[in-house]
This record gives C-alpha cells, structure tokens and sequence, in this order.
C-alpha cells in the first residue's frame, strides 16, 4: 500500500524555478506540500519570500487548484506597514489575529502561523509535542518539554541517517496505527543554533545553506530554521510504525546514561505531550496504549549532542538484537 | 503504604477534595453505562473514561477498591466492612484515612456515582 | 436583496443541500471549508456527509479533514453532557427545577440541530430565588469564578441575567447560570414563570423549555441578545427545530400565541422572516400572516433585510466600511434592547476605559 499524498493522480506537482516560485508567493500564493498538510502560503515581504525559498525549494508544489488544509497570508496591512516601517500580519484563515511581528523576523511568523494552524486544528492524527524520526522500520517518538533538547536531537539524528518526521508534531494515523511524517523547517533556539551549524557542517560542504538567519530578540531568544535533509523530504510520505519511546533529557552536567522506565511512565507522558488527546478521547487512549504496549521504552540522559544520538543508537541496536524493535515493522 | 493516584486531565493534577464531609452512608455504583477502558501494566492501571473523556491512573490499591464497586453498590461504611473481611483484620487508621480519600477521588473523578 | 446575496453562498448553497458536496471542484471546496471554519459549522458538513452515507464520494482529503471536524464537535458534545453529570452530582438529593437551555438542551433532547456542533459553555437556568443555592452548591463541588474583575463581577449580578460564568477547574467548560432568559434591565421581560412552569422533565432528570418555548428562547438570543458572529449557525439551528418541530401540527397552532404572551413577537417575526429568506424554511402561510402584524415599519425592515445577511457571516455581501456598519450597528441595537440607555452609555463608557488603560 503507498501511502502518498491525499491528492488525484491529476494534481500536479510544479517544479519551481525560485523567481517562478518568488512571483507566486508574491501574489495569489504557492500551494506547498509538508507531509499531509497542503497550506496556500503567501508572502507580501521579500525578505520573507527568499528566507522562504532557501528553506521550502525543495518541497513538492501543487500547480492546479487543490483541496488545502489550510491558507497563510503574511502581509503589511497598509503602504506604511509594508514599505516605511514593515511589519508581518499573520492571516492563518482561522478567525484568529496575532499580534503582528517587524517584517525583519522573516520566518518567524510563517513557522508560528503554520504552528499556530496544526496545534490548534488538526484533530484526524494524534499529536505529540515530540521529535519523531524513522530509520529500517525503527519508529521512534521522543516526547518531550520544551528545553529537553528533543528537537536539536532529532535534527541531528536526522543529519546521521534518520529519517526526519518532525523535530515538534509527532503525528499518528490511529488508523494504521502509523506515524505521518511532517518534515518542517526546524526550529532551533540559543546554544543549539551553533551546535546543529556544527553537526550539519560535519557532513555538508554547504552547511550555512540549510538555515535561515538568526533572529534575536523573540520571546524565545535566538531562533533559527534548519531544513532537513533532503532525503527526509523526498520520504514525507513514508510511514513507519512506532515501537520505541525515549524521553530525552538534556543536562550539561550529566554522565550520559540510559535509564529505565515503567510503561505507565512513558503512557504517561505520551499523554502529557499530545495537544488533541483530549479531543480526540477514546481512540486516542487506545492508539497511545497501542504505541507503549509495542514499543521499548527509556529515558536517556545527556551532556551533548553526540552523547544524545550514541545512546539512542545504543538503546535501539540493543533492542533490535533482542528482536523487539527493528525490522519487523518494515 | 505507599500509594498514589494520579488524575491527568489536560496535564493538570487534581487535588483531592477534602474528604471531611465524605457522605458515609451515601451508596455509590460504578454507573452501568460507564463502559470504562481499561489498560493495565506491571505497575498500574489506567482507565478511561468515554462519558468524561478523562484518564486515570490507579495503582493495584485504588484499582481493587473500584473493583468492589464494580462488583455491585456500596456505601463507604460498607466498603469499610468489606475491606476488613478481605484482609481479615480492621483497617489501622492510616489505611482508612487511604480509602477514603481514595473514595472520594473516585467519586470527584465521576468514575463512581451516588445511586 | 438579502435574498440574491446568500442565495450565492457557497456555505447556505451547501447547508440547504447537502449534496452538492459530491460534485464541488477543489476551489469550491476552499471557498466552503474557509466559510464553514469562520461561521463554526465545519462539524455540521461533516455530521451531513455522514448522515447522508456519502463520505467516500468526496475527495480523500476532504474525507481527512471531515475525521477532524468530526472529532472536534464529538468532543464537544462529550464536554457538555459530562458538565451535565457533574451538575446533577453536586446538587443531588435536591428536586429543584434545573432548566438546560441553548446547546445542553439541544443535545439533551437529541434535537437534529445538534448534529456536528459546537458549544463552548453549558448554560443552565433556575428561578432567581434558586440562584444563591445553585451557587453555594457549584463553589462546594469545586466550580470557581472566572471573573477577578469587581467591575465585571457586579455588571453580572445587578445588571445582566446571571451568575458570572464560573468554571471547574478539572474541566474546560464554563457554566453560565441563569434566572431570566433576558436581561433584567431589559425593556422586553418575558415572563419565567410561565416558561419554568410548562417546562418538561426529561430521562437526564433536567427539564428543558417546551418546543415553543425552546425556538423562541434561540430567536430571542439571535434578534435581541448580542451575539452576532454565530448567527448563521443560530439561523439554521432555528431552521432546523422549526422543521423538526413542525411536523407537529400542534406546534405551528402555538408559536404565534405564545410570542404574544411572551411579548415576544419581533424577534419572532425576524427570526421566521430570514429563516425562511435565507434557509428557505417551510413556514405555514397562516402563521407568516399571523406575525406579519408583528413587524416593523417598512423603513426598519429595509435596513435590516440589508444588514442581517451582512452579519450573519463576516464573508457576506458587506465587506469593508458597509460589514462595520452592519455588525456594529447590529451590535449597538441589541443592546439597546437590553438595557435602558443610561445603563448602556455607562457599561460601554467603563468598557471603553478599560480598554484604554489596559493598552496604556
């Protein structure tokens, strides 16, 4: 069974050339493809659009009309907003306003408003506040606090050969009972901006290429996007079952180490981390029993990146030499 | 005895109400139409509740003290009694002090109903 | 004129037959999802789809997209009946009359305007009397305040009709406890005691307001009260009871009267005018005769046959300066209706203060 896109054999994908992609984000807006969400993004401010393009060129398009799960607007309301003194205004379609950003924080608005569209309307897969990354049939979901690091650790996984799902929305289909990639841009923030600049550059000719500028001064500190690897994009639509759990915890201090924990533990906290579980109720509570009852789970504690992704790689191969996890799902 | 009880609703902890005014005489049942879920590991047992929409964990404690409940109505002087005759001796007063709580975070929970 | 503009909507198109989901092209869809996300009524083209078995018609993501809706407005529905339950918990052992109103009502009477949709709150009623000791029994369960505010905490109490919306903390439903279906300071006071004393007990151990009484209960909400963004959804939950109830010929015999007793009529006459404008409800000829006394000079009917589609959804007709006029005109006349206009220089001289020295 492929399990691809929503969309008609006759929905076209377009490939691009940036100016051709620039002059329609410009105006009526670029339908853009980020796993099984299709959004009509248009952006008023150049600034915005070529952040855009370094960081969505290589992301499928749809040329022809399509059903879209949403549409994200980003403009100056009037000349003096647009030209004199630019500021963003967000219209996510929602009913919703934000208040708006200085033009100059780029990116910033376009992730938190497709942030803001996701987190608030998506009811049809399970969500989880989690990194999510796949590799040979592993899936493995990383719930997680902000701060814990999760979502630098499933970036750099994914710079060593994991298949990248999300580095925030882990996304289920209760269904299949499968995980749904939904490969974004990743946000990285302080310290961890200069740590994925490092572990991408250990692999990439062209490092700066994957990211967007440094924004300073947003209610998080420091923020920058990452794209992920092109191979995790060219795969948004291959799903993998979920059967490993591991709640990261990052602390400088800390000797790296695997730690168990009960499965009521990791039930626990698969709950505490979804955003819709309550929502969603009955099939919810049965896909994240599902998800425990299949899957190995632990916490790994860790002073850096490379400690993070040695202990994963560790917890996972032990497991698959069990025959527990690894290709049985594949 | 160690002992918890764990209510999650939107990530939010419960606190227990006060169980002071704990109607003693008050017969509960778990309703007929409850349909609890249940999921059951090593350490605990979490339940779900499709009327509420909310999940509980209970641990072997708190989850044999519904399953008398779920056996058929009760009030808590009864459950009390009933308890007793189970272990064959009178609950030391911490122990009730347990039960009762535990009583009332059902019935705050709603996983249990006045009849 | 209001009838051209929303006879074009792809949203009323739609709501009014239900099957032309299964031949709309991909734009058509986005115009309809966008327009049924800002009138709140995605749910209810899901809950259509299904009722009319024909999901696997429609394009695969739209299908998606109806899983979510669907689970939103299940939850929805889940959330109010179990705020029901917990009501009926904390005031055990009394046999006083709790009434459910609007959207509790509606589900608790299973009615099919309940069919995908949403509600945020679960609104109650009791008589004044009563009100104190529904209060005392919601704070000993655990329900709070949601109000810190002393101005708007004593605007509730003196002025409007009901309790400040309180909260439990476990839950995310507020709970508005009423004792009059208007405001008090309103210049139209229907008389409770005789919606409370016709009002039916039902399997919940609730009662809930007649038929009649019911409709005109929503039309008054609509046409009287202040809530503007939601009235499309209001307007067709009007149209739906009135073709649900109305199968009971009994129930056309009653209406008119009973907005007489009720002193009820305009909104009445409102409601039955643009239901029947817009959703195209089947209205008996002899009841459309028996209001039309009922409604305003030629001049009034005119604004509002102009302003009611331009308010009943932010996409209709009006856009700009003329959709400004019309939700805020609208908006201010409710209010006046409401509340006598010293009252209401004063409330939205305070609002507006507050505005201001909170962005100060």
């Amino acid at each position: 069974m492929p399990p691809t896109s929503l969309f008609h054999k006759t929905d076209t994908l377009i490939n691009f050339t940036d100016q051709q992609l620039d002059a329609r984000l410009a105006s009526r807006g670029a339908q853009l493809e980020i796993g099984p969400f299709t959004v009509n993004v248009a952006l008023k401010f150049k600034n915005i659009r070529d952040e855009f393009i370094r960081i969505y060129r290589d992301y499928p398009f749809y040329d022809n009309p399509v059903v879209l799960d949403n549409t994200i607007r980003i403009f100056g309301r009037n000349f003096y907003r647009q030209y004199i003194k630019p500021q963003a205004f967000v219209d996510v379609g929602m009913n919703s306003d934000f208040i708006p950003l200085p033009a100059s924080m780029g990116m910033v608005s376009l992730e938190m408003g497709l942030n803001w569209q996701v987190a608030s309307a998506c009811k049809q897969y399970l969500m989880f506040h989690a990194g999510v990354v796949a590799r040979d049939g592993v899936g493995l979901i990383m719930p997680a606090m902000s701060g814990s690091g999760k979502s630098t650790l499933a970036a750099g996984l994914s710079y060593r050969g994991w298949q990248l799902h999300s580095d925030e929305f882990g996304l289920l289909d209760m269904e299949s009972g499968e995980l749904v990639p939904y490969p974004r841009a990743v946000s990285l923030k302080n310290q961890s901006i200069a740590v994925m600049k490092d572990w991408v550059g250990q692999v990439s000719d062209n490092a700066h290429d994957h990211f967007t500028n440094e924004y300073h001064g947003t209610p998080k500190g420091t923020i920058c996007y990452l794209r992920p690897p092109k191979a995790s994009i060219e795969q948004m639509h291959k799903r993998t079952k979920p059967n490993v759990v591991i709640l990261p915890i990052y602390d400088a201090s800390a000797k790296p180490a695997i730690r168990p924990i009960t499965k009521t533990m990791a039930f626990f906290r698969m709950v505490m981390s979804s955003a819709n579980y309550g929502d969603i109720g009955e099939d919810a509570f049965r896909a994240i029993s599902d998800i425990i009852n299949a899957s190995d789970v632990c916490e790994i504690i860790y002073p850096s990146l490379e400690d993070a992704v040695s202990l994963v790689e560790e917890f996972v191969a032990n497991k698959a030499g069990d025959g527990k996890a690894g290709g049985d799902h594949g | 005895m160690s002992f918890f009880l764990w209510d999650f609703i939107k990530g939010d902890l419960t606190i227990l109400p006060s169980t002071q005014s704990f109607d003693r005489k008050l017969v509960f049942h778990v309703p007929d139409n409850a349909g609890l879920i249940w999921s059951e590991w090593e350490d605990a047992s979490i339940v779900y509740d499709p009327r509420s929409g909310h999940t509980q964990v209970l641990n072997e404690f708190a989850r044999e003290l519904l399953a008398l409940y779920e056996d058929g109505p009760k009030s808590l002087d009864q459950l009390l009694a009933e308890f007793s005759k189970i272990i064959d001796a009178e609950p030391d007063a911490t122990t009730t002090q347990n039960i009762i709580e535990t009583v009332a975070g059902f019935d705050n929970m709603g996983l249990i109903e006045p009849i | 004129m209001a009838k051209a503009i929303t006879d074009k909507n792809i949203l009323i198109r739609v709501l009014k037959n239900p099957e032309l989901m299964t031949s709309l092209d991909a734009s058509e869809w986005n115009d309809l999802l966008r327009e049924a996300r800002i009138s709140n009524l995605a749910g209810r083209l899901a809950a259509d789809a299904e009722s009319l078995k024909m999901n696997d018609l429609l394009p695969a993501k739209v299908q998606n997209l109806f899983k979510s809706f669907t689970y939103n407005s299940l939850s929805s529905a889940r959330m109010i009946r179990w705020e029901m339950n917990r009501v009926m918990r904390a005031l055990k052992g009394s046999d006083e009359k709790v009434i459910l109103l609007k959207g509790a009502a509606y589900l608790d009477k299973e009615l099919s305007c309940t069919r995908g949709r949403i509600s945020v709150d679960l609104d109650i009623l009791v008589p004044k009397k009563r009100i104190d000791w529904v209060e005392e029994k919601f704070i000993a369960a655990g329900w709070q305040h949601q109000l810190d505010n002393d101005y708007d905490q004593k605007f509730y109490r003196e002025y409007a009709h009901e309790l400040p919306p309180m909260v439990h903390p476990d839950r995310r439903i507020s709970i508005d406890v009423h004792h009059s279906i208007l405001p008090v300071t309103s210049r139209v006071s229907p008389d409770m005691s005789k919606l409370i004393g016709d009002a039916v007990k039902s399997k919940s151990g609730f009662y809930t307001f007649s038929d009649v009484d019911i409709i005109l209960h929503s039309v008054v909400h609509q046409f009287q009260d202040g809530e503007v963004r939601s009235s499309l959804r209001n307007l067709l939950e009007q149209h739906d009871m009135l073709n649900e109830f109305g199968k009971n010929a009994d129930f056309w015999e009653k209406l008119v009267p009973r907005a007489v007793e009720l002193g009820l009529t305009r909104a009445l006459y409102y409601a039955l005018r643009y239901t029947h404008m817009i959703m195209g409800t089947e209205i008996p000829d002899h009841v459309l005769a028996d209001i039309r006394p009922f409604g305003p000079n030629l001049i009034v009917r005119g604004i509002m046959d102009w302003m009611v589609p331009g308010v009943i959804s932010p996409s209709f007709g009006a856009t700009g300066f003329a959709r400004w006029v019309a939700a805020n005109g609208l908006y201010i006349r409710s209010h006046w209706l409401r509340m006598p206009p010293l009252l209401l220089t004063r409330h939205l001289t305070i609002k507006f203060f507050r505005r201001f020295s909170m962005s100060g």
